[in-house]
Parts: structure tokens; C-alpha cells; sequence
């Protein structure tokens, strides 16, 4: 008998609280403050450019060798930076391996897409965080 | 004018009928979801209102399977069955003094036996049947558990009868005028609600079948409008036991006359689910045929024999004073 107040108790308590369960394209879940999501650059936000020189630390690092890197000879510019998400395990070696903090584990865990070849991330998708939403708009 | 009168009589009865399963579908979608801490439908509609009706046409518009369900009769007699006597059920419960569509004298055991074999017409479906094949077992085991349980139901229904001494159920309510039965009869109330909640197949006895199914075989195993039909008539059930429960133990469409009768049975009968809402999840499973006819048998039947004493009792001894 015991057992069945206590039962009841919870239930009445239940049906006032707000329940556990989510509807999870409309509502989400707060993100652990730890997780890790996909990859991206940081840009700084005055120049407007992408931190990362391509010094290769993060493709060294990283254990399944996801990370491609070209760089310019000539200008020590970045000519492309590809990553394979798909294969990705989010391990976060190659953000400790940046020296100059230009790689960042972000909290998107959304990465579903219908082609297997849309999960090869390039500079564009990478640096998608820090494009201003604004112009993208009004396509200025 | 007689035909207008029966008419507009059964225009009432449908529209109760409609509205009911309606809220009470509702309710055991959105409100049993809510105390499980779950969110429940939210879709379809504000808040899933319109989910039912959705689910309804999902089964309408599955017209390959209505058709290939259509020629082998033997799988759908026992689903029509099961509909019919449910409805036929639900049809001898008077309403109100004056919206009902049938009087019969024996009304209430009638009503009762009629929900018990529409709850067993649903295991009918004896299609690819063998000797030795589980569906038998499940319709002899489904059988055998109604017939025990029927025992504590119609000897715990004893106790108004004997009040008003009639079986008919405008008797009976006519009897609560003044003290409603479940005042001095809680005991055969409780034995009422339990061995009901065989019959509506929900907590603590839903599982009418062996101990490792998890649920009923004619609703996992039927598609398209069988399956439609199945649960519509497992809810007239449902709406048809609620009300005799307010009949017989809570008054029926007695109190006080601010308002309609008809109202007073549907608050009744909304607030008795309501209770049953939260019975079904505080109430453990009972699990287990042995433990079944112990529970019938040893206890309910106990109690029930022990409320019917009290009421000879009271209706030998302190009626005539009163």
C-alpha cells in the first residue's frame, strides 16, 4: 500500500510538470557544455579573415588522417582545408593541436544529409558560423 | 410523432456516443501521456486534438488491406461481433428519465453479458487455425478469465439490485434519490472497478493473453478498418461500463436541479474516469493466470459477499425505520 501512494504522489506530480520527453525538430535540448559537434574555423571578427595559416599541426593530429590541407607557396595564404565529416569521432585532437586556436568544436550535432559526398566540409561550410545572416538576406 | 420522439432519441444517444468516445480517446492519449511524464499526440491539430481523426482516415484510406481483409470472412466476424454487441450494450443504458431507446426489464445483467461477449468476440479471428495454434489458446484463456471474473462483477452488482429490488436500471437509479450507493456500498464499488478493468482491457488486469505478451493479439495482428473496428468497440465498452458505474453506485442523472439532468451523468461519468486515469498508472500489472483467479475468486468475491451482507443488513433492519 505503501508503494501505491508513493506511486500516486509521482503521478500527481507528474502531470503538472513539465514532461521529459521533446518534440525535436520544434523544441531542442540544451547542449552539455562538453560535447562536441562538428569542426569549424574561427574568423576573426575585425579582419574578417580565417585565423588558421595552414601549419598542418591539426592534420598530423588527427588519428584517422580526415584533414586535407593546401597552401599557397608564394602568399603562406590558405588555399583549401577539407575535412571528411562522415568518418569524423569528434575526438577533438586536432582543436588541441592548433596552436593559434583557429579550429573550434562547435555544438552542431545536426549533420544528417541525403548525400554521403555533401559531408566533405570545405573552407565554405567550415567558416558557415561566421557568415553574417543579414547580407545572406537581402543578398548583398 | 412516436417515430419523431425515438428518432430525436437515438440523434441524442449517437451524438453522446461520438462526443464521448471522442473526449475519452483524448483523454487516454493526452492526459495518460502527461502523467508518464510524456508530451502525448501534438502534431496534428492544437495540442493533437485532431489526431484521432487522422488515425480514423489512415484506417478508412487503407483500401488494399480493407479489401484482401474483406474476403476472408472468418477474420472479420469476430470484429463484428465484437462491434455489435457493444453497441447493443451501450443501447440499453437509459441516459436520462427520458432519453433512452430501450426498457427492458432485465436491462442491467443484459447490458453486462453483452459487453462480455463483445470482449471475447474480438479474439474470434480464426483465420489459419490449428489444433495446437496459439490463437486457439488465446480465445479458450481470454474465455475462461471473463467467465471468472464475471463471478465478482454480477455478485458485486448484487448490492443495488437488492437496494431497489430490480434488475431494471431506471429502477435502480430511481432507488438513489436520496443516498447514493456508493455511500454505504464502497466495498462493492471497489470490486466493481477491478473486475471492470478486465473488461475495458487497461490496468491492473489489461493483459489478456500469456505473461510475455505485451500486448493484446487482435490488436497487433489486424490492419486497415479491422483494426478501426476492434478499438472503437473496445472504447464503447469503455463509455458503456463508465456510465453503468455512475448508474448503479454514483446516482446516475440525480442531483440538484440547477442543472440538466443529462449534464449531471456526463460530470459524473467524466469524473469517474478521470479517477480510473490515475488508477491505471498507480495500480500494478497483475500478471499471470493463478494470481488472476486468486484475485477474482479468494478476494474480490470475498468482498463482495461481505458488502452484500452489510446491504441485507441494512435493507432488512434500517429501511423500514426509515
Amino acid at each position: 500500500m505503501k508503494g501505491i501512494f508513493r506511486s500516486l504522489i509521482t503521478v500527481i506530480r507528474n502531470t503538472f510538470k513539465r514532461s521529459v520527453t521533446v518534440l525535436y525538430p520544434h523544441d531542442k535540448i540544451m547542449v552539455p557544455y562538453n560535447s562536441r559537434g562538428s569542426i569549424q574555423l574561427v574568423v576573426d571578427p575585425d579582419t574578417r579573415k580565417i585565423l588558421c595559416d595552414g601549419c598542418g599541426q591539426c592534420e598530423k593530429a588527427c588519428p584517422l588522417k580526415l584533414i586535407s590541407i593546401e597552401v599557397d607557396i608564394n602568399n603562406k595564404e590558405l588555399k583549401s582545408f577539407c575535412i571528411d565529416i562522415s568518418r569524423c569521432m569528434f575526438c577533438g585532437f586536432c582543436e588541441e593541436a592548433c596552436k593559434k586556436n583557429a579550429l573550434k568544436m562547435s555544438f552542431n550535432y545536426e549533420l544528417t544529409e541525403n548525400d554521403l559526398s555533401a559531408l566533405e566540409y570545405d573552407i565554405e561550410k567550415l567558416t558557415k558560423h561566421a557568415r553574417p545572416k543579414l547580407r545572406k538576406f537581402w543578398k548583398i | 410523432m412516436i417515430l419523431k420522439n425515438l428518432l430525436l432519441k437515438a440523434f441524442y444517444l449517437l451524438v453522446f456516443l461520438f462526443s464521448g468516445l471522442y473526449i475519452i480517446i483524448y483523454l487516454h492519449k493526452k492526459v495518460l501521456a502527461h502523467m508518464q511524464s510524456r508530451r502525448g499526440p501534438l502534431q496534428t491539430g492544437f495540442h493533437g486534438t485532431l489526431q484521432i481523426f487522422s488515425q480514423i482516415l489512415k484506417s478508412l484510406l487503407n483500401w488494399p488491406k480493407l479489401f484482401t481483409s474483406l474476403q476472408d470472412l472468418s477474420n472479420n466476424i469476430g470484429v463484428m461481433i465484437s462491434l455489435t454487441f457493444a453497441i447493443l450494450a451501450f443501447l440499453l443504458i437509459p441516459l436520462t428519465e427520458d432519453i433512452f431507446l430501450m426498457n427492458i426489464e432485465m436491462s442491467l445483467p443484459l447490458c453486462l453479458s453483452f459487453i462480455m461477449i463483445s470482449n471475447v468476440g474480438a479474439f474470434l479471428s480464426i483465420r489459419k487455425v490449428k489444433l495446437n495454434s496459439n490463437k486457439m489458446a488465446d480465445l479458450l484463456d481470454r474465455i475462461s478469465t471473463v467467465l471468472i471474473f464475471s463471478i465478482s462483477l454480477f455478485i458485486s452488482s448484487m448490492g443495488p439490485i437488492i437496494v431497489s429490488s430490480s434488475f431494471n436500471l431506471f429502477e435502480i437509479v430511481r432507488a438513489q434519490s436520496i443516498f447514493y450507493n456508493i455511500l454505504y456500498q464502497p466495498l462493492s464499488f471497489i470490486v466493481f472497478l477491478l473486475s471492470c478493468s478486465l473488461l475495458w482491457q487497461r490496468l491492473p488486469l489489461d493483459v489478456p493473453l500469456k505473461d510475455t505478451y505485451f500486448n493484446t493479439d487482435y490488436l497487433s495482428t489486424q490492419t486497415g478498418l479491422n483494426y478501426l473496428i476492434s478499438t472503437i468497440s473496445e472504447y464503447i465498452n469503455i463509455i458503456s461500463l463508465l456510465i453503468l458505474g455512475t448508474l448503479l453506485y454514483l446516482g446516475g442523472w440525480n442531483g440538484p436541479k440547477i442543472l440538466h439532468p443529462l449534464i449531471w451523468t456526463i460530470i459524473k461519468t467524466f469524473i469517474l474516469q478521470v479517477i480510473l486515469l490515475f488508477l491505471y498508472t498507480i495500480i500494478p500489472r497483475i500478471r499471470g493466470f493463478r494470481k488472476k483467479i486468486n484475485l477474482s475468486l479468494a478476494f474480490l468475491c470475498l468482498l463482495s459477499f461481505l458488502n452484500l451482507l452489510i446491504v441485507i443488513f441494512l435493507v432488512l433492519y434500517l429501511k423500514p425505520i426509515l
